[in-house]
């Protein structure tokens, strides 16, 4: 992961304050849950701790409570989620990225049809964020 | 006024209760007037904020579609839907659900973006074909001639050199294959996934590089950008003006995407138009020649541009009454979207036409993740392959959207509807996908046999993986209901 903030921040992304407590993180995933969605994956709140909320290019990386509404988890979720095994973290312009919750992998899925068209094993969040933010 | 305690007292007292509940809730969830108006509602549609702009335009899609329970209600949902899309320069899509292989999809996204992602070890062995890895790792002890690698004839690299942005670096993919001394053949016997994983072997800077750039020059997207704001920025500006926009941020973003072809405003350095006390002093600061420069003087765009270019942007940064620097991210941001669905180019004459300028706009990122992708959804693996409800514009030529208004989207056509070069060459390689991977299937085949190997199987082991991933996905899910008891 560090690898990843690293060419992240060589891209010319400044590493941002964390802008949410723990309560914070508490009330996300209660809401989620709530939602009917899975929690999220705790790598992924560790993310979040360095980049809350992601713009790239055609694409982003979702957070918690985040200043753009655009890239607010629950927002998001609400909007384009229709399965309940996974929860949605990020997207682009062809894809979202999702974890399910099932399979205990992270998926690239097509956003037009929902077909999975790259996978991403439990330890492969670097990965999986690469795959999706462009810069 | 009918008498105190009488019906119609009682009734007049209801209808004002309903008008009062309603108002109310109109005051607490502003897109509701355009469902309880029945006049006005799409001034009331202009007036919502683009969250809740999306959030009328799902329920008027949802009440619309439910002819079968209130036939009345879906009737006006759907003549209110039409006004407030056609008011807004839109239609919603209709599809003939032909649908495009998922490795052609991907191929098209690594034009769009001009980058492949590496994959790491572990996931190399299981993703890459064993004829590509055997020959990759066993090289030729003499070095083979620059015409012995046949591109043109291999199955998967023809759904590639379908793109512009493919045929381009083939001289780059052959130098490499020639200075590792691989065997030519392989390039009969890679699938679609060892190309892109060949393209990252010749491209990357360094072994650890995660996202690998083969576009030379500019990717599709900022191409798009730049080649927009060159010829239509000064409109553009004017339109972001109109909002209300500070004009220090429209003109650095308009000179960065005319530039650059660069539009995320997270990256955006924003910058004085004119001379401040600060800027003449931090210019000072920094030894660079200022003093033929006044207060309150234009900054010649060749000064800013040369700061920028050497990262010393800042220099200029505009600031607040406060004296705080304007931040790019509190600014709007923009996506590159695809008029015309990806998942749909099958339905075209060639699929490099999904990345065409001509299928591009530039949408301001709000309106195309709340309004225009509303409906796009992550669906349960497995499910029946559905398409979501697609909007599209009703003007072809529709290039920059800001707002739902008219004069908040600007028209404009690339080539006059002329045929270009590009696409008098694309039109060259044309192939069908299924022809490809047969092709592919019965060179792998016919290798076997060359060298007294099992013959290849293409539907036998998909087989063998799906009733591996089938049997995974039994297991977790019987894991989950056991931890759920």
């Amino acid at each position: 992961m560090m690898n990843f903030i690293k060419t992240l921040q060589e891209n010319g992304y400044r590493l941002q304050k964390t802008s949410f407590s723990q309560k914070d993180v508490i009330e996300t995933q209660k809401e989620l849950v709530k939602m009917g969605y899975p929690f999220l994956p705790l790598e992924f709140i560790g993310f979040l701790k360095n980049y809350n909320g992601l713009k790239g290019e055609d694409c982003g990386i979702l957070g918690i409570s985040p200043a753009d509404r655009v890239l607010d988890i629950l927002v998001f979720n609400e909007i384009h989620n229709g399965s309940k095994d996974m929860v949605i973290l990020g997207y682009d312009d062809f894809c979202f990225l999702v974890y399910d919750e099932v399979q205990k992998d992270y998926l690239l899925v097509d956003r037009q049809t929902g077909d999975e068209l790259e996978s991403f094993s439990a330890d492969g969040l670097p990965e999986a964020l690469n795959a999706i933010i462009h810069y | 006024m009918a008498p105190k305690g009488s019906k119609y007292k009682r009734k007049h007292t209801v209808v004002q209760e309903e008008q009062i509940d309603v108002e109310s809730e109109i005051a607490e969830k502003p897109y509701m007037a355009v469902l309880y108006h029945d006049e006005g509602y799409v001034d009331d549609f202009y007036d919502l904020s683009v969250e809740d702009a999306g959030r009328a335009y799902e329920i008027l899609l949802k009440l619309a579609a439910d002819v079968s329970k209130n036939r009345t209600d879906a009737v006006r949902a759907k003549r209110k839907l039409n006004d407030i899309l056609s008011a807004s320069g839109f239609h919603v899509a209709r599809h003939d659900g032909n649908y495009l292989h998922k490795q052609e999809l991907m191929i098209i996204r690594m034009d769009f973006y001009g980058t492949i992602d590496r994959l790491k070890s572990g996931l190399r062995e299981r993703e890459l074909s064993s004829y590509y890895l055997y020959l990759l790792s066993h090289p030729l002890q003499k070095r083979p001639k620059v015409a012995e690698y046949d591109f043109q004839s291999a199955p998967s690299w023809k759904l590639f050199s379908r793109f512009h942005s493919f045929r381009h670096i083939e001289k780059n993919l052959k130098a490499y294959l020639v200075k590792h001394k691989i065997d030519p053949q392989i390039l009969q016997l890679m699938t679609p996934r060892d190309f892109s994983d060949l393209v990252v072997q010749s491209f990357q800077k360094n072994p650890y590089e995660q996202k690998v750039t083969f576009e030379k020059e500019i990717s599709v997207r900022n191409e798009f950008v730049r080649e927009l704001a060159s010829q239509q920025g000064e409109q553009m500006a004017d339109m972001l003006l109109k909002q209300g926009l500070d004009e220090r941020y429209v003109y650095s973003m308009i000179n960065m995407m005319r530039r650059y072809g660069k539009y995320n405003s997270a990256n955006l350095v924003i910058t004085e138009l004119h001379f401040t006390p600060k800027v003449l002093a931090d210019l000072k600061k920094a030894k660079i020649d200022c003093k033929n420069f006044k207060v309150g003087e234009p900054i010649p765009q060749v000064l800013i541009d040369s700061l920028i270019d050497s990262e010393q942007g800042d220099l200029l940064a505009a600031r607040d009454e406060k004296g705080h620097k304007l931040k790019g991210e509190d600014f709007p941001s923009f996506d590159v979207h695809h008029k015309y669905a990806v998942s749909d180019a099958g339905d075209l004459k060639s699929v490099a036409y999904a990345n065409y300028k001509e299928n591009l706009c530039l949408v301001r990122s709000d309106i195309h993740s709340l309004f225009i992708h509303r409906c796009d959804k992550a669906k349960q693996q497995g499910d029946a392959k559905s398409y979501s409800k697609r909007l599209e514009f009703i003007d072809p030529n529709t290039v920059f959207v800001i707002g739902f208004k008219e004069d908040e989207r600007l028209q404009y056509d690339f080539h006059k509807g002329k045929r270009t070069k590009r696409q008098v060459m694309d039109d060259k390689y044309i192939v069908n996908y299924e022809a490809c991977m047969k092709e592919l299937a019965l060179n792998q085949a016919a290798y076997d046999r060359r060298h007294n190997k099992r013959v290849f199987d293409a539907d036998r082991e998909l087989q063998r993986y799906k009733s591996h991933r089938k049997a995974n996905k039994q297991r977790k899910m019987l894991i989950k209901k056991e931890l759920l008891r």
